[in-house]
Formats: structure tokens, sequence, C-alpha cells
């Protein structure tokens, strides 16, 4: 398939996606990279250019090289980056200190916050959750492999609508969920 | 049914679109964009600064197809814009690597690299020559060769690049105030929204971009009385601009991709300035640049820059009122579109007026 | 010379768009800046929902542009040409069968699905641009959500006239924190977008802003308590074709008669219910 038609596709199923929070969309996929789903790549192609920026949760140079040569978007600081990468195979405690100083945007200018493209790591243990906001008409539940440290924390720093962090979840499998800002989740004990 | 345009709306619009075709050729006479883009140097370079894309050709076919509408041929050459990839940035672009075909000061009757006059409407007197209405081609290309006849000196000595520029001899002397230099990388305005308060880069944009009208309009505005500043034209200087890009992660030296014409102007503002608690006088610098030759549009724009740049209550002072207002496509766009129909908006208005009347008869 | 891209935009500027799509969706009301490219139409003439609806626009889309109501009116026709020329995609006036729906100042009677997406078109996206002509001012009162200005604007309608005198575009307060221009559609429209099935864009070309509100989100519009809003009341007429009194109403002359009539504004709308009609004798 042509880039101009994979990415307005890719486009469209996130676009979805952050309309209806909870809901998943199918990726599909072009070309793929080391270190990353190929589906994650496909969010990349379609979001990224020389106009923003991004860091990954990743001590490796090469993928930010690699990235930077498919997009020509530019590296920066977790605190300035316009989006944050976060490979499957990232450990909690990295992710944890990242969210913590990403940008949530200001009064003025909310929308100058990060967007955190997330994978999944497989077989990690789903919680249910029920989520609430605009977006979703009853309340949705949703089966998410998400440790609740990190949605306890992704609460805090968009505590102050409309700052926050918009997160775009992608698993193994290149199904994607979006959780924008205004999306609340609580945990559904069983 | 009239303007009610239930059913038949897009025919109409055919047949108009129809007809506009018609009147470019119903006089059976045809020019090329070669022969524009020949004679038509004052168009071109005019547009190509307001469309904020230079190429003469394409600047020449928009002229022919809009029939020599300059709002049309902006508008034509701005949407073609919208359509190119930008892949680059060029590096900084220093005016003193300028190749200079016109250079002229009016602060001083001598400058270091002279003055030179160049080829300028400023020194005609504006008759109709009415020889050119029998002009042939013949003719042209005899007066051409006519030109090309006069002998020229062998050498010269007389250096057209790397001139030095008036400014550095006033800043020599410490009369120019200091400012750190900034070397804050610029912000696209075609590619990020303006948000105010704006960076100067922003402001510059804008304004070499705007309606060459609308910019001499400020600037005299702002030189009449609406402005702080009666500046000097420190320099004016016209010439062929090198532009190089440069790759990231790539060693080489940056690339040359060609030359364009550029106007520059420095004008001198004389500002109070608080030296250690002591008031002197000395000058600020106002700056204005275009694509093409188009030196008013570059002086009015320098008055412009520094009245933005001190800021103040007059409308020329306003960074909202003048960038937000001076963009052709936008004021023209606006304007046009009170020619679509409103009825609906007309229809909830009238619809409240008659329930207003019908209260207050109560 | 150069072929024009799919959807005529560039790549790059389609990303820009999507991205300020998606940052407004994630915060519902507010206006994101975005640069607003220049297009083969005029600013002011729909570029907004036009460079919404480029960005969005894919082979499979079937497309719906009204103006005004109509799908055969100039700026409706224009947009509509535009993009089947660079795209390619089928268009359609029933507003069942479209994917995508561009319109300016209305909102289609027949109510939007979720699998469908409206693009609005906006002239002015500022609510409090009448009452402060300052940018950098009006970013500020949407910070602090300072809207006592927009309140105090109907209030003095109110003391002036003992009812709101704004007509279209009457501000409404998204998710509890934006009040937005829903652009210049009548108010009858206005109860639409409260909890719509589906997602509805708002693009301000000339502006530069984009803006959204997600589906089942509260949108209201701005009222007082002992001032209720009240939409556009079209008391004891009825569309002279369709006989329907539910729906937006254009006023007409008949032209020999001299007399006041009133049809359907809602032209595809009148249309299929005039269809059933035959079918049905």
């Amino acid at each position: 398939m042509e880039t101009v038609h994979f990415t307005q596709l890719t486009f469209r199923t996130l676009m979805d996606c952050f309309a209806r929070p909870g809901s998943k969309g199918t990726l599909q996929t072009l070309h793929s990279i080391d270190g990353l789903y190929p589906q994650t790549l496909s969010v990349l192609m379609t979001l990224f250019d020389g106009e923003i920026s991004f860091q990954a949760v990743d001590d490796s140079k090469r993928l930010h090289q690699e990235l930077r040569q498919w997009t020509g978007a530019k590296v920066k600081d977790y605190h300035e980056a316009d989006f944050i990468i976060v490979p499957a195979n990232a450990n909690k405690e990295q992710i944890l200190k990242v969210l913590e100083v990403v940008k949530i945007g200001n009064l003025i200018d909310p929308q100058q916050s990060a967007t955190i493209v997330m994978e999944l790591p497989q077989q990690s243990n789903e919680v249910v959750y029920q989520l609430t906001g605009p977006g979703i008409l009853h309340k949705e539940l949703v089966e998410l492999g998400l440790s609740p440290d990190i949605l306890a924390l992704r609460a805090i720093r968009n505590r102050e609508f409309p700052l926050g962090v918009d997160l775009i979840l992608i698993d193994e499998n290149g199904k994607v969920l979006a959780l924008p800002r205004t999306t609340k989740l609580e945990e559904v004990k069983s | 049914m009239a303007y009610v345009a239930v059913r038949g709306g897009a025919e109409a619009i055919e047949a108009s679109l129809e007809h506009l075709q018609y009147e470019r050729v119903k006089r059976g006479a045809h020019i090329s964009v070669h022969t524009l883009q020949s004679t038509m140097r004052g168009f071109l370079d005019q547009v190509m600064s307001e469309s904020s894309l230079y190429s003469e050709r394409l600047a020449s076919l928009a002229m022919k197809q809009s029939e020599g509408n300059a709002e049309e041929a902006v508008f034509l050459l701005r949407a073609h814009r919208s359509t190119l990839p930008r892949m680059y940035y060029s590096t900084v672009t220093n005016a003193r690597e300028m190749f200079v075909l016109r250079r002229i000061s009016a602060s001083f009757k001598d400058i270091p690299g002279g003055q030179i006059l160049g080829a300028s409407h400023d020194y005609l007197h504006r008759l109709l020559d009415f020889d050119l209405l029998e002009e042939t081609v013949a003719d042209v290309e005899l007066k051409k060769a006519a030109f090309e006849q006069i002998n020229k000196p062998e050498e010269s000595n007389l250096a057209l690049e790397q001139l030095p520029k008036v400014m550095d001899y006033l800043r020599d002397e410490g009369l120019i105030r200091k400012f750190s230099l900034n070397n804050q990388e610029p912000k696209d305005v075609t590619k990020q929204a303006l948000t105010f308060p704006t960076n100067r880069s922003q402001r510059l944009q804008t304004l070499t971009r705007g309606q060459t009208g609308t910019i001499t309009s400020l600037g005299y505005a702002g030189l009449r009385g609406y402005g702080a500043s009666h500046p000097n034209v420190g320099e004016v200087r016209v010439g062929w601009q090198p532009i190089y890009v440069a790759l990231e992660d790539d060693d080489m030296d940056p690339y040359y991709i060609g030359a364009i014409k550029l106007t520059e102007v420095e004008s001198f503002i004389p500002v109070d300035v608080d030296d250690d608690g002591q008031q002197v006088l000395e000058f600020d610098v106002g700056y204005g640049a275009c694509f093409g030759q188009n030196e008013t549009k570059a002086i009015a724009m320098s008055i412009v820059d520094h009245a933005l740049e001190v800021g103040g209550d007059s409308p020329i002072h306003d960074e909202e009122f003048v960038l937000l207002h001076v963009d052709m496509i936008e004021s023209t766009g606006f304007i046009s579109h009170l020619k679509m129909p409103h009825y609906v908006t007309f229809q909830a208005k009238l619809e409240q007026m008659r329930s207003i009347k019908k209260e207050g008869n109560q | 010379m150069s072929a024009v891209p799919f959807a005529l935009l560039d790549e790059q500027s389609k990303r820009e768009i999507r991205r300020a799509i998606l940052k407004g969706i994630a915060i519902p009301g507010y206006q994101v800046p975005f640069a607003s490219r220049e297009l083969p139409i005029a600013r002011g003439w729909g570029t907004g929902g036009l460079q919404v609806t480029l960005a969005l626009i894919g082979k499979n889309d079937v497309l719906k542009v009204i103006d005004q109501g109509s799908d055969d009116s100039v700026n409706a026709v224009n947009i509509k040409k535009l993009v089947t020329k660079t795209t390619g995609v089928q268009t359609t006036t029933r507003t069942q069968d479209a994917t995508l729906v561009q319109s300016r100042h209305r909102i289609p009677e027949v109510p939007l699905r979720a699998d469908q997406v409206l693009v609005l078109q906006v002239p002015e996206p500022e609510p409090l641009r009448d009452i402060e002509r300052s940018e950098f001012k009006t970013k500020r009162y949407h910070a602090e959500k300072e809207y006592s200005g927009a309140y105090l604007m109907l209030f003095e309608q109110i003391m002036r006239y003992n009812q709101t005198s704004q007509g279209a575009d009457y501000p409404v307060l998204v998710n509890g924190r934006y009040v937005m221009n829903p652009s210049p559609i009548p108010r009858f429209d206005n109860p639409k977008i409260h909890q719509s099935d589906a997602l509805i864009l708002f693009g301000a070309g000339r502006e530069k802003k984009i803006y959204a509100v997600p589906p089942y989100t509260n949108v209201e519009s701005l009222a007082f308590e002992d001032y209720p809003f009240v939409v556009e009341q079209f008391e004891g007429k009825v569309c002279r074709e369709t006989g329907l009194s539910d729906v937006f109403l254009d006023e007409l002359t008949d032209e020999v008669t001299g007399e006041t009539y009133y049809v359907c504004n809602d032209t595809s709308y009148m249309q299929e219910i005039l269809q059933q009609k035959v079918a049905a004798k």
C-alpha cells in the first residue's frame, strides 16, 4: 500500500480510538524496525515528522537514530519531548520515572503536552477497568495489561484538566487503544 | 428560486467557470509564459514576495492564468505551495554575501564600497512612453544589442561581493544599541500557528509575506504619526543572495542550492537608552527584507518591524492588529466570503428580531 | 509540472492537522492552533473544514458536503468538486450514506451515527471575540475559565430585549470546561451536539484553529435559570413541500403571488421525504 493511504488508514484508526476511549482498533503494518512492534512504527510514521520531538524509554541510541531516519523527528529530553515511546521491554520503574517528568502543557496551551505511545508487553496480567468520560456512552469495561502504578501516576499527572498526557496503547497483536486525558479509569474488583 | 440553490447550482457554477475561461481568450491574442517572465519583473517580484514562493516561471504562469490579477496570482501560488513537501531549511543567510546590484544609503553621502544605483525607478520621470505602443520584437532586439555594445571596462575595482554594511560603521562607533546575540531557532509561521506574544522571527516572516500595499500603508501610518519612529534609511541593498542547505548528520559543507533576488533594508531609528543611569541617544535598527526588488515594501517593513519590536498604543505597534491583517490570502478571503449565501444565519437572526419586536409590542 | 498528491495536501501538512485533531479530541472544546495551509479555495470559504476533511479522507470514504443545508449550493459544490478531483472518492447527498459530512452552518436533520464524522466550517472560532478583540487576552480567559464576559453579553441582551439576541453561533459550554462557538449553525442545531453519536470536528482555516466535540460529551448552550435557552420557533409554520414542522425552515417569497412560504432547509432530507411520499402513493 502507498504510504499516503497507509497513514490515512492508521490515522483514522487512531482518531476513532481517541474519540471512543476504550474501543480497540486494529493497526496495519507496512515496515518494521528492531525493538518495536511493527504496528507501533505504523503509528509513529503517521504522527512523526521534522516538526516534532520524541524520546524513547530505551537506553539504546540505535532506536533513536533509526526513528530519526524514518521520520525526521528530533530527539529531545523527556521533559520537553512531544512524544514518548515506551517499548514493550521497558521496565516499570523506568516508565514511572519518565511519566513523572513528561510535559503536561500549561493552561494557556494545554496542547503542548506529551503523547505517550506505549507498547503493552505480552502475557501481562490483565486488570479490568471501568472507563468514564467524553466519548464513552455507558461505562465501558476494558481489560488492560497495564500496571496500576502507571495508571495511578497517570491520574496524578492528569488531575488538573485540561493539563495532562494522552496515551496510545498498543498490544503485541497490533490492537490499539487510546486513553486521552479526559478518560477516568477505575479498577473493577471481581 | 434565485439564490436559494435547491437544484441547479452546480450547472450555474460550471457555466460561470466557462465564462471566465472565455474572458481570457476572447480577444484572440496570445502571450507566452516566457514573454511574461522576460518582461514583467515588477509584477513577478511582488507576487513571489507575497506568496512566499520563489519561482519566476510559476509566478509568470500564475500571472497568465489570472489575467494579471495580483490577488489571484498570489492565491494560485500559495495554494500550489501547500502541495509541496518542504524538507529542508536553509542555513543562516547573511546579506553581506550578496552579489549586489543596487545599494544606497540615505544616511551618509559616501559609504564604504560606494553608492551603487543599479536599475531603479527612483530617478525616472513617470511619463508614458508612447513609442512603446508601436514597439516590435525587432525593436527590442535592436535596443538590446545597442546596450550590449556599450564598452565595459576590462577590469573594475568596484567590488560587488562581500560589501560591508553601513550599520557596521555605526556599530564600531558604539552608536547602535547593543543586544546580546539571539541565536534562537526561528519558528516557521507556515508550519506552526502564531501565538501571542510573537517572537521577531515570526513577525518578520509575517511581514515579508504581507500584502505590499498593506505593509506600505502601515509603514506610512507609522511615519506620519501613528508610530513613534521616523527612521533614516541606513541601507537598501538589492542583489543576488546565495542560499545554502546543510544536511543533518553530514560533515560536508552546506550545499549551494541557488541564488534569489533579495531586497534588504536596515533603517536607523534614534532611541533613548539608559546607560548606567545616564540617558544617551543610540540607534535601533528596523529590518526589512523580501523576495525580488520591492524597495518600498522592504522600507515600510523595517518601520513596522521596529514599531512592533518596541510596542506601544497605536495600531502599528499592536502585533495582533498588524500581523493578523496583513496577509493577502486571509484578508481577501474573508472579505470575499461575504458574497456567499448566509440565509440560515440570516433566518436565525430574523426569527429573533421578530420575536423581540413582538415582545416589545406586548 | 507536478502531480497533486492524494487529497491535495502534502503528507507533512496532513500530519500537522492530524496531530491537532487528536489534541482537539483529547481537550474537548479547546481551540488547538494549527498552521493552516492555503488551499485552492479562498480563506473564509471553508478552508478550515476542508483541511480537516482532506486530512481525514481515504479512498473508501463517501463524502457529503452541504452549505446552509443545501448539497447544491455554490460553496458545497466547489468543495465537493475539489475533494473528488484530488481523491476520486464517492459523494452522496443522502446523509445516511455518507461516512464523512462537511457542512457550513447546519447540522443535517437526519441524526448522525457513530460511524460517521461531521466536519463543520468555522468563520470565527473565538466565542469571546465580541467582548475582547485580543487573542492574547482571550486565550488567557479560557485558561482561567473566565467566562463572565460571555454570560454578561447574554445578560445585557436579556436586559435590553427580555431575551437573548444571539442568532446563529450561539455559544456552548463543552464538557463543563470550555466555552465554544458551535460555528454559525442556528440555535435549532445546538442540541444535536450534546451527547452526539458522531464525532464532530471544527475547522477554522483563516483563524488557524481546530477543535472537537467527541461523541457522548456534555454540551450545554449558555443560559440562565430564569431565561432558559430556546431554539428558533417556527410557530404555526410548516414546509410547503413536505408538511414537516419539526425541521429548520427557509423563508421564501412566491414570485407570482408575493406570499411568504416556508420549505425545509435541509434539501436532501426534503427530497427524501418527497420521494417517500411519491412511493407511498
